[in-house]
């Protein structure tokens, strides 16, 4: 056996220094000397392949050594390069991208799977809705609007609102356009603040239900038609459905009966205006019968409202820890309502002024004045026949107990009967361009409750002034609805053709608006007052005045709210007036 | 927040929510009287006899619970929030070496109230 190759005894670290290994040809012999014990070890790395069996049991080979096994498969595939010439066939398969490849097969199977989803989900489309509790008032979003969170802008945008990257609000944007209703230009674009045009808010079709059970109020809003849903606000006269609406982004600034709501040119402010000739509501009605521009109607109101009440859905006003409402002013901004003080019998001229653009009054009045505000100097609060809206440009102090207010404008004659007063304000364009299609409000005067509002570039649609809805009167109590505005121009809706009596006939006393209930008509649906018990931040979150049996007869409905109606105003409806009333917290909104 | 309503009425039931307002001022808009006050909304299960027994404890333990920043959903939790809203007060008189009793008798009295509550329920 020869020379040992090792030796425990040069082994470091073993326990067994006895063992000696030697080389015995094929094995290697292993002896411990202290027990005379020899064990043999097989050289396998010295063995042939030609040596080493094979079982080809499972194979389906022939042979029985490696070598055999080895020699059949070499014949089968060829040579090695053959062999990886084909396996590199193979791995081409695998990883290209042309005809035959694994990819393409993927491709082709996954893209009728693909078309198909897209085709399903363009029918099914997305559907936004929320829910109130009648019991409670408690609000609540559903379908897709959960998890979606509405965020008001304050003084600039932020972080928008997460319904803003959704259709339809994505999609609201405010325009200019034409008297044809062309649009002119976006207010992205760098042009729209020179174009002249009428400033409106595009407002892409969708389908809106509204509708109630025992438990539950629920609005919902779809991309897509539904069964059951209507575009209520995008149809024409003739049923056809319009790809977009246009609503005016402030109220109307002339009497309605020309398609502008915002006359400056170039423009700095809106200014609201009220007519006081026969009335706006019959303004804008005699605008409607050219079937091309009308005042706001019952369609496009709820048309736009569906949108805040979805968007607000699941907004928890702080401090609170639930929904409590539709609490537009918690949630979004207050609207001008905090100014009744500057709009008061009490503000009257303590020192006369002749050939100047001044008014001295008391401090203890003037304090209510701030500088910017537009304000009416008349010989009452309730007139502007001495200077009519001119802006306020400094508040000094006169003496000790008088301040000294200056106006823009050409110079006037103050007695001390004259009257000082704010009525509605106009939208600096500042403010507008702020927000965008954003919702929130612009701090001005100091004060929330004397800052105009914007819901996505629509402005004061609550606070400011009043405006009359279009297509809904009531007579003796029922209401009355017509879809078409070419035909809302009536004197009296009973029996006339395009008016449908509703059969419902609210006998509630004034009260904050607790739940609706629903009329449907062929071409929409109109919610209308039902109870009242709620208050200014629960429920609806706003008055319903004047929709009982003492004021029976024709009335017409206005709605929103005006600069002195307080915390009633959001969604207000007011059922007191007569289509032809002329006052001056009382205009419209323009729609197209 | 503060909610105005047409009536004065301390609190009411709702379905399964309680409101309680804390003193409502009345005022006069428009020639309609109303009344205008603080508004908590918590749920409950409690009967409107029970929570008439026990409204002035419950409003001022949501007055404290809203004052610290915390939040309380039910009436059931009332009175633990309302502990745990108070904690930092008898904490930091220990710290100090004051007694809670005479710095804050009235948190003193109305975390007895709580604990109370805690214990055996609204009653």
């Amino acid at each position: 056996m020869g020379t040992p190759l090792y030796n425990t005894d040069i082994i470091p670290m073993t326990s067994r220094p006895t063992l000696t290994v030697m080389d015995d040809g094929d094995y290697f012999v292993i002896l411990d000397t202290s027990t005379g014990k020899i064990s043999k070890i097989l050289k396998t790395n010295i063995m042939t392949a030609l040596k080493i069996s094979y079982d080809n049991t499972t194979s389906g080979l022939t042979a029985d050594t490696v070598q055999a096994a080895l020699d059949e498969l070499v014949v089968n595939l060829g040579s090695s390069d053959d062999a990886i010439l084909a396996l590199s066939g193979r791995l081409d398969t695998i990883e290209g991208m042309g005809e035959g490849s694994v990819a393409k097969a993927i491709g082709d199977a996954v893209s009728p799977i693909d078309t198909r989803v897209t085709y399903l989900e363009s029918v099914s489309g997305h559907l936004y809705g929320v829910r109130m509790e009648k019991s409670s008032g408690i609000c609540s979003p559903t379908y897709d609007a959960v998890g979606l969170s509405f965020r008001p802008q304050i003084d600039t945008i932020t972080n928008p609102s997460d319904f803003s990257s959704v259709y339809p609000w994505r999609d609201i944007k405010t325009v200019k356009v034409d008297a044809d209703k062309n649009i002119l230009c976006t207010i992205d674009d760098a042009s729209f603040e020179s174009t002249v045009g009428d400033i409106m808010v595009k407002i892409p079709v969708f389908w809106h239900r509204y509708w109630t059970d025992a438990s539950y109020e629920y609005y919902e809003i779809s991309d897509t038609p539904r069964d059951g849903f209507f575009a209520g606000g995008f149809y024409n006269p003739d049923g056809t459905i319009r790809p977009y609406a246009l609503v005016g982004a402030v109220k109307t600034s002339n009497d309605g009966r020309v398609p502008h709501s915002w006359t400056d040119t170039p423009f700095t402010h809106s200014l609201p205006l009220y007519s006081t000739t026969a009335g706006f509501q019959l303004d804008a009605l005699n605008k409607s019968t050219i079937s091309k521009w009308s005042n706001i109607d019952h369609q496009a109101y709820e048309m736009v409202w569906h949108l805040i009440f979805v968007e607000i859905g699941g907004y928890v006003i702080s401090p609170n820890t639930n929904v409590l409402g539709f609490d537009v002013k918690g949630a979004i901004g207050q609207g001008i309502n905090g100014m009744s003080n500057s709009y008061s019998a009490s503000n009257v001229c303590t020192f006369a002024t002749v050939g100047a653009n001044t008014f001295i009054m008391a401090k203890t009045r003037s304090q209510y004045f701030k500088v910017g505000m537009l304000v009416q100097i008349g010989t009452a609060y309730t007139s502007q026949n001495i200077a009519a809206n001119r802006y306020i440009t400094d508040i000094s102090e006169y003496d000790a107990t008088n301040d000294i207010i200056t106006v823009d404008g050409a110079v006037f004659t103050t007695t001390l009967t004259s009257t000082i007063a704010t009525w509605a304000q106009p939208l600096p364009l500042a403010q507008l361009m702020a927000l965008k299609n954003e919702s929130g409000y612009v701090l001005q005067f100091g004060s929330n409750n004397q800052s105009h509002v914007c819901y996505r570039g629509i402005w004061d649609l609550w606070g400011n002034m009043y405006e009359w809805m279009s297509g809904l009167y009531r007579y003796d109590l029922q209401f009355y609805a017509c879809f078409d505005w070419t035909k809302m121009n009536v004197n009296d809706p009973r029996g006339v053709a395009g008016w449908v009596a509703t059969g419902i006939a609210p006998d509630i006393a004034n009260g904050y608006l607790k739940t609706r209930q629903v009329y449907k008509g062929a071409l929409g649906e109109i919610g209308l007052p039902s109870a009242v018990g709620a208050g200014s931040a629960t429920w609806y979150a706003a008055y319903a005045y004047y929709f009982n049996s003492e004021y029976m007869g024709l009335r017409a409905v206005f709605c929103g709210g005006d600069f002195s109606s307080g915390v009633a105003v959001g969604f207000l409806w007011n059922g007191s007036s007569r289509p032809a009333r002329t006052i001056l917290n009382l205009g419209g909104r323009l729609i197209g | 927040m503060v909610n105005r309503k047409s009536d004065n009425k301390q609190f009411e039931i709702h379905g399964e929510y309680l409101h309680i307002y804390d003193t409502l001022t009345e005022i006069i808009n428009d020639e309609q009287t109303e009344y205008e006050g603080e508004l908590y909304v918590v749920k409950t299960d409690l009967t409107e006899q029970v929570i008439e027994n026990n409204y002035p404890v419950m409003l001022s333990f949501l007055q404290k619970i809203r004052e610290q920043g915390k939040q309380c959903l039910h009436t059931k939790d009332l009175a633990q929030t309302y502990l745990v809203a108070t904690d930092y007060i008898s904490n930091k008189c220990y710290e100090l070496g004051l007694s809670v009793e005479q710095e804050h008798p009235n948190e003193f009295a109305l975390r007895q109230t709580a604990r109370q509550i805690v214990r055996h329920g609204w009653r």
